[in-house]
């Protein structure tokens, strides 16, 4: 492989790794609050990006408008599961919540699917244009959108957890929240604002990633699989692991691939087990779980 | 007899007689025997699941990844080395039950979503791993899997492979609620109940765990080999990450931890499309969806709480 | 100032308080006795919201406490020092105590913030340090200023001694009665009898859930059953 290809791939898996890191970013955010696995991370990005689609096609809504539309609709989707579904079990089994989101999924699909039928269909890029040549490296115009929102994404969310009272308050939920409800710290906001930022970065990842695939109601299956690998990579105690994990397997995968087309997913998924059973806690996870 | 008991009887009795009858009565339309030959056939499946979550108390997002090893034993067994069917279905039986110890293993050091995590990737490379094997028929799957026999009776109509499974699956459960009735079956429920608790009673919590998801392997693991022989195609990703969170979700529509649960799921998860009709299929999708997040939040036995109900009406 | 009136209370099936009825006077310090399950910690987390009463009333001065979450109780102006002190372990030091103003306007936290670091400067120190970093004591140092930091007319004190090396907890109590000076009222839930009487203006004892004794803390440390149950040991 010469260094030329090397550098390639590695930045286009930077940008596949940005996506597997803003879905997992958000699924672990609302693990450490509110202990709950959320499996409909991904279908819920798929179905705002229907949304999206709709109102770009038939409402003919501008494309910068719809984006904010769509992250404005995964927040708001995200604090109404949180509101009537999660706030009711959030007591019960470790298995009713997997289920429950579980159930959210198929949910998702099966809207996406009545709503606006299967067919795969072509999701404009937010930007079209020749790809930019940098040196060596060739980046498609998309693929520089992505990495600039998973940057500023990553700023955001950053500023939120250490700068914002709000974010303080979360952190402290994550590592006792007995205690943070002691202290008077309003939970239930807490767990709202926390669904709503994770369902918007499902949702602007998905958007980010939608024009390489086609947009079907399956779309984001394997997606949400490998930022799963991503937080286990990571350790699912830590927002910024899960976003380091997911750029690792980004790369990883993509030089992989390249090398070893035929093992690139049955790879990822052993290195889950892998991981699960010789460090579970990730590479920034500490021994314990629920941490920032 | 008490006028209640004898009502049961009667009761239980006209739902044997119903199920005996049944083929005759759609004996024109052979294709809905087939629907219910297939929900049996996941009722068995979700059975061996039903064990390992709702009485174990183990998460698996990998079940159906036990299927896909019992058919495919099963199956390559009897179409490339000529081994009995019969004896190529225990194979496929005591295959799965291996590959349950090895995905038990990590039941062992994981629990709550690290474990549902690590099910589901190994689930989910098994499957990918058959994909890519040649002996399995890899990407194109495996065709013209013969048909199922019975010593030298072959089951071709839908009709005789009914009463077929009705049979098994009678066993089936019989030998699953006798083993939660069971010494092991109480261990078992203990270790869901509480790990703590039951390892300071002296049960080997380790060793329990194991055997479960044996048990519960083995029994997926007959299913698939069913399966196999009865649709006559396997393909490996009908058995991926979709199909087991399909079993899952049986399991919780038709009740956790109940013996009728995994019945009653699968009967409802094959039916309704069929009963609404193929314009609508994804309106079943929706309507599955739905049921889930109902019955967890709101009829945490699923359908057999409404069987429970039925039975209190009844006066039974 | 604070009246529990004839309170039930529990978790699940289980009712813990039976008809407890406990008051406190402004600029008082109550101490609440007895042993491991009899109720203490249920009592604190009753009046703070934490679990729902069933039965009878809590009134603090005249608002009825009854069904507000721990958030409203905090802004009526009694906090919780939870036993076990509760540090968020990987927050700091100043994001522990702000986390306890929550509610509270910038402007003010910061003004409580210094009156924290004035008071305690072992905190002021170690502002920038993660809580789980600190020592027992000066964890539990914390624990009373977070309990501190949103100005509250009436502290709950749960077991402020446990795990406490001796010496530390002569720091502790002599912190509580300085605090009582200041004009905080402080309803203390302790094993440490001893101190806790010596400290205290009155006193409860909680047996299986029911007040069983009550009076002013000279009358219990004379009184005989209390002597052999709660003072004989060293605890």
């Amino acid at each position: 492989m010469s260094i030329d290809i090397f550098l390639n791939l590695t930045v286009r898996g930077l940008t596949t790794g940005a996506i597997y890191a803003l879905v997992g970013m958000g699924i672990v955010l609302i693990l450490q609050t509110t202990n709950v696995m959320n499996f409909a991370q991904g279908d819920t990005g798929m179905f705002i990006t229907y949304l999206a689609f709709f109102m770009i096609t038939t409402a003919k809504v501008p494309y910068s408008l719809v984006l904010i539309l769509a992250i404005a609709a995964g927040a708001f989707v995200g604090l109404l599961v949180e509101r009537f579904m999660m706030r009711s079990v959030r007591s019960r089994s470790h298995l009713s919540l997997i289920m429950l989101t579980l159930g959210l999924s198929l949910l998702f699909q099966g809207l996406a699917a009545f709503l606006f039928k299967t067919e795969p269909r072509l999701f404009p890029p937010l930007v079209s244009g020749d790809p930019i040549k940098l040196g060596p490296i060739i980046l498609g115009r998309q693929d520089i959108v992505v990495l600039l929102a998973a940057i500023v994404t990553f700023g955001i969310l950053y500023l939120f957890l250490y700068r914002t009272k709000q974010g303080a308050a979360a952190r402290s939920i994550s590592q006792d929240e007995y205690a943070a409800r002691v202290l008077g710290i309003p939970t239930p906001s807490i767990y709202m604002l926390v669904w709503a930022i994770g369902s918007a970065m499902a949702g602007l990842a998905a958007l980010l990633i939608v024009p390489r695939f086609s947009l079907e109601p399956s779309f984001m299956g394997l997606i949400q699989v490998k930022a799963f690998t991503a937080i286990v990579l990571g350790g699912m105690g830590s927002v910024f692991g899960a976003a380091v994990g997911g750029l690792i397997i980004g790369i990883v995968e993509n030089l992989v691939a390249y090398q070893f087309p035929a093992i690139k997913d049955s790879f990822m998924l052993i290195v889950i087990v892998i991981v699960l059973l010789v460090m579970p806690q990730g590479l920034f996870g500490k021994r314990q779980q629920r941490r920032f | 007899m008490t006028p209640s008991s004898t009502r049961r009887l009667a009761v239980n009795g006209a739902i044997v007689v119903l199920v005996l009858v049944l083929p005759l009565v759609f004996r024109t339309r052979s294709s809905i025997i087939g629907y219910l030959n297939i929900a049996m056939l996941y009722a068995i499946a979700t059975q061996g699941l039903n064990l390992l979550m709702g009485f174990g108390g183990l998460v698996s997002l990998g079940h159906a990844a036990f299927m896909a090893i019992g058919g495919y034993t099963a199956a390559v067994l009897v179409m490339t080395y000529h081994v009995n069917m019969f004896l190529a279905v225990v194979a496929g039986v005591a295959g799965a039950g291996l590959f349950g110890l090895v995905i038990g293993f990590p039941s062992l050091r994981l629990s709550g979503f690290y474990l549902a995590v690590a099910t589901m990737a190994l689930g989910s490379s098994i499957a990918d791993v058959i994909k890519r094997l040649a002996i399995t028929g890899g990407d194109y799957g495996l065709i013209n899997i013969p048909t199922l026999r019975l010593g030298g009776w072959e089951l071709t109509s839908e009709t005789s492979k009914y009463y077929f499974f009705v049979a098994i699956l009678v066993v089936v459960f019989l030998v699953v609620r006798n083993f939660l009735n069971s010494r092991s079956g109480r261990a078992v429920r203990a270790v869901r109940d509480s790990e703590m608790t039951a390892s300071a009673m002296g049960v080997n919590v380790a060793a329990y765990k194991l055997v479960t998801f044996i048990f519960a392997a083995c029994i997926a693991g007959l299913s698939g080999a069913l399966y196999a022989f009865t649709i006559s195609y396997l393909h490996p990703m009908n058995f991926g990450l979709t199909f087991s969170i399909e079993l899952l979700s049986m399991s919780i529509i038709g009740g956790l931890g109940t013996i009728i649960g995994p019945i009653l799921g699968a009967l409802f998860w094959v039916m309704l499309p069929v009963v609404i009709g193929g314009r609508m299929e994804f309106l079943s999708t929706v309507i599955f969806g739905l049921s889930i997040i109902g019955s967890v939040m709101f009829l945490p036995k699923g359908l057999s709480e409404l069987v429970t109900r039925i039975q209190t009406r009844l006066r039974l | 100032m604070l009246r529990v009136d004839q309170v039930v209370s529990g978790y699940g099936p289980i009712d813990v308080l039976n008809h407890v009825t406990i008051s406190l006077d402004k600029g008082e310090i109550v101490a609440v006795l007895g042993a491991n399950g009899a109720g203490k910690t249920t009592l604190l987390r009753t009046i703070t919201g934490l679990i729902r009463v069933r039965k009878g009333s809590v009134m603090f001065g005249d608002k009825a406490l009854n069904g507000l979450s721990p958030a409203e109780v905090v802004k009526c102006g009694i906090s919780h020092v939870p036993e076990g002190r509760h540090i968020f372990p990987d927050l700091t030091v100043e994001e522990n105590l702000l986390l306890a103003a929550y509610s509270m306007p910038r402007s003010q936290q910061k003004g409580r913030l210094d009156a924290m670091y004035a008071m305690f400067d072992i905190l002021a120190e170690r502002r920038k340090q993660a809580g789980g970093t600190l020592s027992g004591g000066e964890q539990q140092m914390l624990a009373l200023a977070r309990g501190l930091m949103p100005n509250p007319r009436l502290m709950l004190l749960d077991e402020p001694s446990l795990g406490l090396a001796p010496k530390i907890i002569g720091t502790v109590f002599d912190t509580l009665a300085r605090l009582r000076e200041s004009g905080v009222s402080i309803l203390l839930v302790e094993q440490n009898a001893k101190r806790s009487l010596e400290l205290a203006d009155r006193a409860y004892v909680l047996v299986t859930g029911q007040v069983a004794l009550e009076g002013t803390a000279r009358e219990l440390k004379g009184n005989e059953m209390v002597k052999q149950l709660y003072l004989g040991g060293t605890r």
